[in-house]
């Protein structure tokens, strides 16, 4: 299994703050990979490090074994194989559906001006191609039938789920998921995380994943890196993260470490109480 | 008694609207049109009185404007009692006025009404006192209009407002049935002198309401009956409609006459220069201000290339007349060239801006162009204020084949040909030039529209950066915007030229970039019919309207505030619907339209059944 993302020391300040420390990371092909930590942990910026919406001070991004990420432009970035999805949904919220997901597939199409205006037969043939394609996605997240919605005029559930087959139609290796649960209750969070899997082992997308939801992370990854601070305070499989007691400092604070060693092996409760504590899921 | 409070004060502030619009000329100017004349008999003679005048008619609008506003959906008895006192307020005021405003102004050396308000002559208090106890009649007319059926009410509106634009037209109405050679004697019965009889307005009135109201009624049938059509019938069936279009409108300038055909090329003119525009701010969502200046740079472009009296001219013909360097088909796509390459050229240094502070940079943009042809330093090129002169007219080989044919005696059967026997530079050949003008841009913007450049610019319009997420090239995209929208108003700048024969700087103001502006908002922004109604409203209906030019901005901006108000998407919105993405699609749109009955649970479910499958 080889790195299909590997950054090394990424630094991102913004004046005096650093928001992104010295942050390293590997990601394996073929895995579903999270990235947790508190709010303000610095893990939306480092995203944003990685599709090239930031430039970072220092450090490197490779994709792929071969790319180096780190000075493209975001729609290079995204041609090389990376897409993503945002924390506030943004779709193209006058577009219709199958529109906003045309719009991904943009740079698979090659039709020049001249080739649109006269509709030569390549033209023709490709849109219709990407025609069926958009269709096919919109199948895939199941959608069929809201093509022609507007995406403003979508549910929350729905837009969530356009935003993930807009990310598709670009035909990414690697999907980078910003907090696809939030506002989602227990049984969507369930249908959500089949729906991830299928993602990877269908259609063999590497997934990068921030999710607040501890429950859903455990289950779901195969592997965890926790920032805090702007730093990565922890890394491994999910079982190692819970008893990490770096971890559950930055989560709960000081007192907590003691709390959590004496309780032994409450770790996973204490954890997912812990997340977004002004969350309004949070039952 | 306290539900009454509100219709009072709204109709007290009708009165003083209505008053205002008295005192600042607005009536008195209004007052030369009638909508609606009927025959009475005055010393044995028979007399044409004026039943319904336009500010008769503002004044009415205005009421009904501000009582419907206050009417809840369901008027109860109260409401149409407090409505009727609106419009009896109002028409309290006005009376008011109308009897205390001649004794504020009458002689003596003490306050005269007139110093201050020039417009408070006696015309004016005839004017509003021929009308001011009208104004329940409107308010019965709002309080009526909530209790009838939506699709009525539509017809009755659409018959409403056929009779108020045929009655305001009327004189030109006239000017066009004589030019066809309608004997008046015939029409006497439906135009009587400058207005409608009564009989007429009715006539048209049930008319355009009938149409409209069956067209509404039977129109998801037809689409249903159609729909069900194989799609080779359907493709047909819409070549035909083109066809017959196409028809119409090359018959149009040989109906139209000298005098409205030049009316059309004005508003073409701003057709192909809204359907540029409408590229750049409609489909990309960029604010550019300064789009007069690819309007001037193929204007001058085009003078430089034909005019005689240009420095070109002066350097290729050492002796003889002196003719153009070249004729207009060869500079055209000089033209047009020149304006692309300006748009690049502007886009460059914009490409990072957005929002006000693109249409800042673009506005003075707009400026620099036309402060540069006006410069003492391109003087010997532009020739300053005074112009670029004697650039002559565009000929078109197959409109002289018909000329000649017409010296020769030869009948030509198609109304082109007889046209173009009227003489060289008239405005119906004209009228080709740019019909085949903006018919190639509306294709092209059509296309465009529902190509992947298209989806790109919308997409770039939404959100710039998720924009450039999915793999959108920022800046090959914008420039391609700004060159195509550039090149438009390029070739209808180089139009405009030979148009007006000579062409000045001044004629490049800030005003024409934001009568295209406003011409897209009013029809509907992204939308290429809305382009072409915008400028038939806001260009064809003020030249139309010249007698009333001083005030041409005021109505703009009542125009442009209403239409924000009530109507932000313009008169034709653009819609985005699979039926354009896939016109020969067999399934009927209606049901591709549905929206999904389940609610966002349900729906993940179903993708989770997917998943798990």
């Amino acid at each position: 299994m080889s790195a299909v993302l590997e950054a090394r020391h990424v630094t991102k300040r913004f004046g005096g703050l650093t928001a992104v420390d010295d942050m390293s990371l590997a990601i394996p092909e073929g895995v579903i990979y999270s990235v947790i930590g508190p709010n303000g942990a610095g893990k939306t910026t480092f995203f944003n490090c990685l599709t090239g919406f930031y430039l970072p001070e220092e450090g490197q991004i490779e994709f792929d074994g071969r790319h180096r990420l780190d000075g493209r432009r975001t729609d290079q970035i995204t041609r090389l194989g990376i897409a993503r999805t945002y924390q506030n949904i943004r779709l193209f919220p006058n577009l219709t559906a199958i529109e906003n997901i045309l719009v991904g597939q943009h740079s698979h199409l090659h039709a020049s001006l001249w080739g649109v205006i006269f509709r030569t037969r390549a033209a023709r043939r490709e849109e219709a191609a990407a025609l069926d394609e958009a269709c096919r996605l919109l199948d895939f997240v199941g959608l069929s039938g809201d093509g022609d919605v507007l995406a403003k005029h979508l549910a929350y559930g729905d837009q969530r789920r356009l935003e993930i087959a807009r990310a598709l139609a670009t035909k990414p290796k690697l999907l980078l998921l910003d907090e696809p649960m939030a506002g989602m209750n227990p049984a969507e969070k369930d249908t959500m995380i089949a729906f991830i899997r299928r993602l990877r082992d269908a259609l063999g997308i590497t997934i990068l994943l921030i999710e607040h939801d501890m429950k859903v992370v455990m289950t779901i990854s195969d592997g965890i890196s926790v920032m805090d601070f702007g730093r990565k305070i922890a890394e491994g499989r999910p079982a190692a993260i819970q008893r990490d007691p770096l971890v559950i400092e930055a989560y709960l604070g000081r007192g907590a470490v003691e709390a959590v060693a004496a309780a032994d092996g409450g770790a996973d409760g204490q954890a997912a109480s812990g997340d977004r504590p002004t969350s309004p899921d949070e039952a | 008694m306290a539900v009454l409070t509100p219709y009072g004060r709204r109709g007290l502030i009708v009165g003083g609207v209505i008053v205002f619009l008295g005192l600042v000329g607005l009536l008195e100017a209004f007052s030369t049109r009638s909508i609606i004349n009927v025959l009475r008999t005055a010393g044995g003679k028979p007399v044409a009185v004026t039943l319904l005048s336009l500010p008769e008619l503002l004044a009415l609008i205005v009421a009904f404007v501000a009582v419907r506003g206050l009417l809840p959906a369901r008027p109860r008895a109260l409401d149409a009692f407090g409505a009727v006192g609106c419009g009896a307020a109002a028409s309290a005021v006005t009376a008011a006025f109308v009897r205390l405003g001649p004794a504020l102004g009458a002689g003596g050396d003490g306050f005269q009404l007139r110093d201050v308000f020039i417009h408070a002559t006696p015309e004016l208090f005839e004017v509003l006192g021929s009308f001011a106890w009208h104004l329940p009649l409107a308010a019965l007319a709002a309080v009526a209009v909530a209790f009838v059926r939506p699709d009525v009410r539509r017809a009755v509106a659409a018959g409403a407002v056929a009779v108020a634009l045929v009655g305001v037209l009327s004189d030109h109405v006239t000017i066009l049935l004589d030019h066809n050679g309608v004997p008046r004697a015939s029409t006497a019965w439906f135009l009587r002198g400058k207005s409608l009889t009564v009989a007429g307005a009715a006539t048209l009135f049930g008319g355009v309401a009938a149409l409209r109201w069956l067209g509404e009624r039977f129109r998801p049938v037809a689409d249903r009956r159609l729909a069900a059509r194989p799609a080779r019938d359907r493709r047909w069936l819409r070549r035909g409609g083109i066809a017959l279009a196409g028809v119409a409108l090359i018959a149009l300038p040989r109906f139209a006459g000298s005098y409205h055909s030049e009316v059309l090329n004005q508003v073409g003119l701003f057709v192909l220069m809204g359907l540029g525009l409408n590229i750049v701010v409609g489909f990309a969502g960029m604010l550019d201000l300064g789009y007069v200046a690819f309007f001037a740079l193929g204007a001058y472009t085009m003078g430089v290339l034909t005019s005689p009296e240009s420095f070109l001219a002066a350097a290729t013909v050492p002796g003889g007349p002196p003719v153009g360097p070249v004729g207009f088909w060869l500079a055209l796509p000089v033209c047009i060239v020149v304006a692309v390459i300006a748009g690049t050229l502007l886009g460059v240094p914009v490409l990072s801006l957005r929002g006000d502070y693109l249409a800042i940079v673009t506005l003075g943009f707009g400026e620099i162009i036309r402060v540069l042809a006006l410069s003492e330093w391109l003087r010997p090129f532009l020739g300053g204020s005074l112009g670029l002169k004697r650039i002559p007219p565009i000929k078109v080989p197959w409109l002289a084949i018909g000329d000649g044919c017409a010296a020769r005696g030869i009948d030509v059967p198609l109304c082109i040909y007889r046209v173009a026997i009227d003489g060289p530079d008239k405005p119906q050949k004209l009228f080709y030039i740019l019909l085949a003008g903006c018919v190639v841009a509306a294709f092209v913007a059509l296309r465009l529209k529902d190509s992947r450049h298209g989806r790109a610019w919308m997409a770039l319009r939404e959100d710039e950066d998720v924009a450039q997420a999915m793999g959108i090239d920022l800046v090959r995209t914008k420039l391609m915007a700004f060159a195509i929208g550039a090149a438009f108003s390029g070739l209808s700048g180089a139009i405009f030229a030979p148009k007006l024969v000579s062409i000045f700087p001044h004629s490049f103001n800030l005003l024409i970039s934001i009568n295209i502006l406003a011409l897209i908002i009013v029809g509907g922004m992204g939308s290429i019919p809305g382009v072409i109604v915008g400028a038939l409203a806001l260009v064809g209906l003020p030249e139309l309207l010249r007698e009333f030019a001083e005030y041409r901005l005021w109505a703009y901006g009542i125009v442009l505030v209403v239409m924000m108000l009530y109507r932000p998407e313009g008169m034709i919105p653009s819609t985005a619907t699979l039926r354009e993405l896939r016109p020969d699609d067999d399934a009927p749109p209606g049901d591709v339209a549905s929206p999904s009955p389940a609610g966002p649970g349900t729906a993940v479910a179903a993708a989770g059944a997917e998943a798990r499958a």
